[in-house]
Order: structure tokens, then sequence, then C-alpha cells
């Protein structure tokens, strides 16, 4: 009898029938990402104020009805457990019962989030910068058409952007050291992401005058890279590409800043995108050049008041790049409901694929579902999403690219999209070669 | 290549083998596997950062406060949990570990995981053999020597014979009137300290975070087993041989740096199917310390 009443009452609980049915007018997005990190803490930020606005806007209105947007913020531990990010996803989709979420981090959780978000039809805007995630879309599009790139992940080949925003300050350095080829070391966390980025730098450092001296590949969350950095020394390099996402970063700017390591320090350091980078290092990231999706740059209508909102209800903070994902993202989802008039994630699929909307780092479109190397994936370039590199200069962040040139043909070859002469932003400043850099290579070959 | 080698090498290995003593010690004379020893490097590092970023104190007054908290923290935890299930090893095991899994809980939810800096001690670089080492390494590396030579001094003074006679045989030190709590309960302190004094010195270099109790441990285990356990000698042997071996991954093998601390256990397992007892073992009680 009592097994009986549990199980009536487990089935008025789970069905669509349950009382608490009427609070249907709230549509639930799921937000799953390492909330003990920097990542996953501005994922959430960036989402729930877009939530926030939406919803002081009035809410969405999808097929004739009104209805609110509530973010669930899930840590999925993304950054230490890939089975947490996986247990995550499964809980988002049967017990916190979301049909929409932003998620990932790292490929290596997206990929294990993925398979249950396709199982369950959730709609999936992936955290992921390689490609991995997309390419089952070509080949079983049924099942994994609800996969798309989070806003400002590009992937595949398009990563390539991220390889190509490293140019400038390399050609400086070339300039600085009067140099006929620029030795360029790869220091980068182990991740699939970016794995991905040295298959192309090997391919396009060559064409750009550089030779590549070697790939230092510590773990993600290292605390100590000056064994590294001793065996970058050694092998004479001018240059370090650093890819870091996770915390790993920052003892990287700190230990490299620490001995005046003789070698330019450009790449993509998420950590060095926080405003506190300069205070946590101590002031030794100056000079550091790192990429960011956004900067407080009049790119969009949308990007200077999203940093001043963001700011304004953190405490002043500063936006990293996945709080501007978890922000376009809800505005991206919010697009495709009201556009599909549904909210059957199958319903949405061919709304995004035929999405376009302003962002906050450019127009957002999306790949199609046959593109060879990303479907589903974030359409870039110039008027499209785009990245911008800074460098760190007396405590100041100053964004030096797009400088309002063209990128080099042998670049534009590899398959990035031209006209980037007409991405001119005002407040561009200009690449430093660290000083140090140039004392210690005067004089010597 | 030989220069970064030994030059990365020598200073790898003098911060380990100072964390490594501190773990072989209380194991020599406690016989307890303390898995939660790391954890008090974890508590100094973050005693430091609140001392000196939240309260502004003087780095050295940070410091001093920060080894005189995690002692008095590990001599609380040895003497309410430790002590009373000293003779279930699986117990101790397990306490010693939930204990720094609650230590790091605790800090998340303080700090959460993101990366915390303390300032150097010493700030600029020299260079070695084409290296360049912060002051901070060399600071951390002298001062481990320094340390390390005083303890071995002190294990030939009055109460390092007892320490000596204690882990040798705790029941006759005990009919010779050595109280043999009293010195696991020294021991205790004084290997808490040590890790305490490492995390002083390597914490301006590395960075601060609550996981950071995990990498060294492993790294601690391994040149504990590989030096012989119950071994001071061995165990300042075995962080030198790992340091190096790491170091020469990140030499040898740039693109497997992330293996470096798999190298480590490989290279134990090397060494412990050549000779079992580890390279300073103990075969015969009477050779403990």
């Amino acid at each position: 009898m009592v097994a009986a009443l549990l199980s009536w009452s487990f089935l008025l609980s789970t069905g669509p029938e349950a009382p608490w049915a009427a609070e249907a007018t709230k549509i639930k997005i799921g937000i799953l990402g390492p909330m003990k990190f920097l990542s996953g803490e501005h994922q959430w930020k960036g989402a729930a104020l877009a939530v926030e606005e939406i919803n002081k806007a009035g809410g969405l209105t999808v097929a004739g009805k009104k209805y609110l947007l509530e973010a669930v913020q899930i840590d999925d531990n993304s950054f230490v457990s890939v089975p947490d990010a996986a247990s995550a996803m499964q809980k988002a989709a049967t017990v916190d019962r979301v049909k929409y979420v932003i998620a990932g981090g790292r490929t290596e959780a997206v990929l294990a989030q993925q398979e249950i978000a396709m199982d369950h039809k959730v709609l999936y805007l992936g955290i992921s910068m390689s490609s991995p995630p997309n390419k089952p879309i070509l080949k079983d599009y049924q099942r994994y058409k609800y996969y798309f790139n989070a806003p400002n992940c590009i992937s595949g080949d398009y990563i390539l952007h991220l390889a190509a925003v490293c140019y400038p300050g390399i050609r400086a350095v070339k300039e600085a050291l009067k140099l006929d080829t620029v030795k360029v070391a790869y220091l980068a966390e182990k991740a699939v992401w970016a794995d991905a980025i040295y298959g192309l730098l090997k391919q396009a450092l060559p064409k750009l005058g550089c030779e590549l001296v070697g790939e230092w590949r510590p773990s993600h969350l290292t605390t100590d890279v000056s064994t590294e950095l001793a065996a970058i020394k050694a092998a004479g390099a001018h240059a370090i590409i650093h890819i870091f996402s996770a915390e790993g970063g920052t003892a990287v700017s700190r230990q490299w800043g620490e001995v005046k390591f003789p070698a330019a320090l450009i790449g993509v350091n998420v950590p060095a995108q926080r405003k506190t980078h300069w205070d946590v290092t101590g002031g030794l990231c100056n000079y550091e050049s790192y990429f960011d999706w956004q900067f407080p740059l009049p790119i969009t209508e949308k990007t200077v008041p999203y940093y001043e909102a963001f700011a304004k209800k953190y405490n002043g903070e500063f936006a990293t790049w996945t709080a501007n994902t978890g922000y376009d993202g809800v505005y991206v989802i919010k697009a495709a409901l009201e556009k599909a008039g549904s909210l059957d994630t199958a319903a949405l699929v061919p709304a995004l694929e035929k999405l376009e909307m302003v962002g906050v780092t450019g127009k957002i479109a999306y790949l199609p579902p046959d593109h060879p190397v990303s479907p589903h994936g974030i359409k870039f370039g110039p008027g499209y999403t785009h990245g911008i590199q800074l460098q760190w200069v007396n405590g100041k962040q100053v964004p030096y690219w797009p400088d309002g040139n063209e990128l080099p043909p042998e670049l534009l070859a590899l398959g990035l999209p031209s006209g980037w002469d007409k991405a001119k932003y005002p407040g561009m400043g200009k690449y430093v070669v660290p000083p140090w850099v140039i004392e210690y290579w005067k004089g010597k070959p | 290549m030989l220069g970064p080698v030994v030059v990365s090498g020598l200073v790898t290995g003098g911060i380990y083998s100072l964390l490594a003593v501190g773990f072989a010690l209380i194991f020599s004379v406690a016989r307890i596997i303390n898995m939660g020893h790391t954890a008090f490097y974890m508590l100094a590092a973050f005693l430091v950062f609140i001392g000196t970023k939240i309260l502004h104190l003087p780095i050295v007054v940070s410091a001093i406060c920060a080894v005189a908290v995690a002692t008095l923290v590990a001599l609380g935890y040895f003497k309410g949990t430790i002590e009373r299930v000293k003779q279930h090893e699986l117990a101790v095991l397990l306490i010693t570990i939930a204990f720094a899994i609650l230590l790091q809980e605790i800090f998340l939810a303080l700090f959460s995981a993101r990366f915390q800096a303390i300032d150097a001690f010493l700030l600029g670089y020299v260079e070695f053999a084409g290296v360049r080492v912060a002051y901070q390494y060399i600071f951390a590396l002298v001062t481990s020597f320094l340390v390390l030579g005083v303890l071995l001094l002190l294990l030939k003074s009055r109460i390092g014979v007892a320490i000596r006679a204690v882990a040798q045989d705790p029941e006759i030190a005990n009919a010779m009137g050595i109280d043999d709590k009293k010195i696991c309960l020294v021991v205790m302190g004084m290997s808490a300290g040590l890790a305490a004094l490492a995390a002083i010195l390597i914490a301006p270099i590395v960075m601060v975070h609550p996981y950071m109790w995990t990498p060294p441990l492993v790294v601690v285990l391994a040149a504990v087993v590989l030096g012989g356990l119950g071994s001071i000698t061995g165990s300042i042997v075995g962080a030198f041989i790992l340091g190096f071996v790491e170091v020469a991954v990140v030499n040898l093998v740039p693109e497997g740096t992330f293996l470096r601390g798999v190298a480590s256990l490989v290279a134990m397992i090397v060494v412990l199917l050549v000779k079992p007892e580890g390279l300073f073992g103990i075969v015969f009680e009477e050779e403990r310390l």
C-alpha cells in the first residue's frame, strides 16, 4: 500500500500534470560550468545578467504566450573531473528537467556531456574551442542536431583565428629584434582545443617566417612552469605562444615576469582577462599579450552597455569571455524560442540554423549543418564574432588588434576570412615588445 | 641542455625533499602514513595569503604565524584523532585523507578555486648555466638545505636520540623511560612545521589554491617509497631523483610535460622492482632514521 502510494506520488511529481505545472510560464535554462573557477563563475554571472534584463523587459513571447526565463546553476566541476561534468548534465536533464543548456568549459567535458544531452534532446550550446563535438552532426544529424557552439566558441579550422591574433605580436618581435626567422615556442595546457591550435600553428608559422622550436604541454592546472621556461630558454625562443584557459595561466604570467624571460609572451590566457590579473601577479604580467573575445570597445551597439551593466551588477567586476558566452547564449536561446514559436527543442534547431542577431562581439550566426569542419559552429570574421588581442602595459589592458590592417595572404590562404582592414575601432593601441627581450637579444645572432 | 637539467633538478628536488622528510619522519616514528601531510602545506600557504593579502601583515609575521598555526592544528589533529586510532592503519589512512579533503573544501568555500598569489620574499633572478632562476627559488633551496641540516643535527641531540629510539622500538624506548606518545606528538609537530615551511618557501613561486595539496602528495609518496619508507636520507635522495626525473621529462619530452608526475611514479616502480625495500629501505628495524 505504502509502495503504491509512493509510486503514485512519484508519478505525480514527475508527470506533466504535476501540481506545479502552473509554473510552466518560466522557461529554465541550465548553466553548467566549473562554478568554483573563474570560467564557470563568469559564465553564470553573464547568463544571470541576461536573464535579469530579459525578465525586466517583460520576458519573451513564444507562440503568443508570455514567458519569463529562469537560469539554473549547476556546478559541473568540468575543470577537475569529466565524470562530474557528465553527471551534472544527467542531473540537468533528469532532475532539473532543463531543455536548453549552456555548458562545457573544456572540450573533454563537452564530449562527455553531449551524449547525455542528445539522449534527452536537450538543446546544447557547448563551450568548446575545437571541432570534435561538431563533427558527429555530419554523421548523424537527427541525433546530434541539438548541438551548437555557444557564442564566442568558434571551433575547427576556425580556431586558426586564435593563431592569427598572435601574428601582429610575432611580427613586432621580428621587426624589433631584426630577425629573419622568429623562433617560437608553444607552451599550452594539455587539452584538446590546444592540440588543435598547435596543429594549425605548425602549418601557419613557417609561412610567416617563424620556426617552431618546440611544444611544452603542462597540465591545465599547473602551478609551476619554471622547468618548462628553462627548457624554452635553452631552445632559444624569441617568443612564446601560450595557450591557457584554466588557472595554470596565472602561474605562467607570474613566472615569466619574475625572471624577465627573454621571449615575448603572446597568446591566449583566460586568467589574464581579469582586471585583477595585474594584482594577482604582482605586476609581473607586464607586457604579456593575450586574447579576449571582448573589450569595452564599440564593436556592436551592445558591447559597451553590456560591460557597464556587468560591472554595475557585480561590484565593478570586469567580464571575462565566458561571461559573454553566458550572456549572449541566453539571448541566442531567447531569439530561437521566439523565432521557432515553440518550446520544442527540435523546432529550435532550424531557427538557430537561420539565426542572425547582434551580440556583444559581433553578429552571431551559425555555420550550416553540412559544413565540413565545424557544423553548427559559430561564424566568425570581420562583422561577425571575432576576438581582440590585448596587452598588459603598466597596469592597463591595451587592445591592439584588429589594427585596421588586412592579414597577410599566407594566413588568408589557410582559410581565414578577409576584410580585417575594415575592422577598425577607436581606442586601439600598439603592441610593445618587452624591453628586456630587446635588451637580451641585442647583438645576439 | 645539461645546465637547465642540473639547475632545475636541484631546485625541484630541494623543495620536494623538504616535504618528503616531514612525511618520512612521522612514518618512521609514529608508524602512520599521513595522507594529510601536504594539507598542512596548503593550510600554511593560505594562512600566509590571509595574513599578507587580507590582514595586510608583513610577510615575515604572516609566515611565522602560519608555521605556528599549522603546527598547532597538526598537534590537535594528532591528539584528537590519529592517536586514538593509531593501531588501525586503515582508519588512520582514511582520517588523514578526510582531513585533507575537509581543509580543501573549507578553502574552496572561502576562496573558490581561483589561484591566489603570495608576494615573494625576494624579487629578481640570477642566471646559472643559461637558466634564469628567481631569487625566491634560491632562497627556497638554501633554506631547505639549512633546515634539513639542522634536522639531521637535531636527530643527534638528546631529543633526537629519543626520537630515534622510539623509531627503532617504541616499547623498549618506553621501558627506558621515554614517553613515546609525547615523542610522536613532537614529531607530528615537526613534520607539520616542515610542511608549513615548505609552503612559505614555495607558495610565492607557485600559486595558492585549494587543490594545491594533491600534486605534491603524489611526489612525496613516490619519493619516500623510492628512498625507502622510514629512511630520512632515503626520502631526501628520493626527492632529488624525482626532481631530476621530472626536469628530464620536461627537457627531453616537452610535448609530454603533463606526464612529469607519471614519470616520477614510473621511476619509483622501476626502483621498487629492483630493490623492493627502496634505495635506503629498512630491512632491519634498527636501521630506522
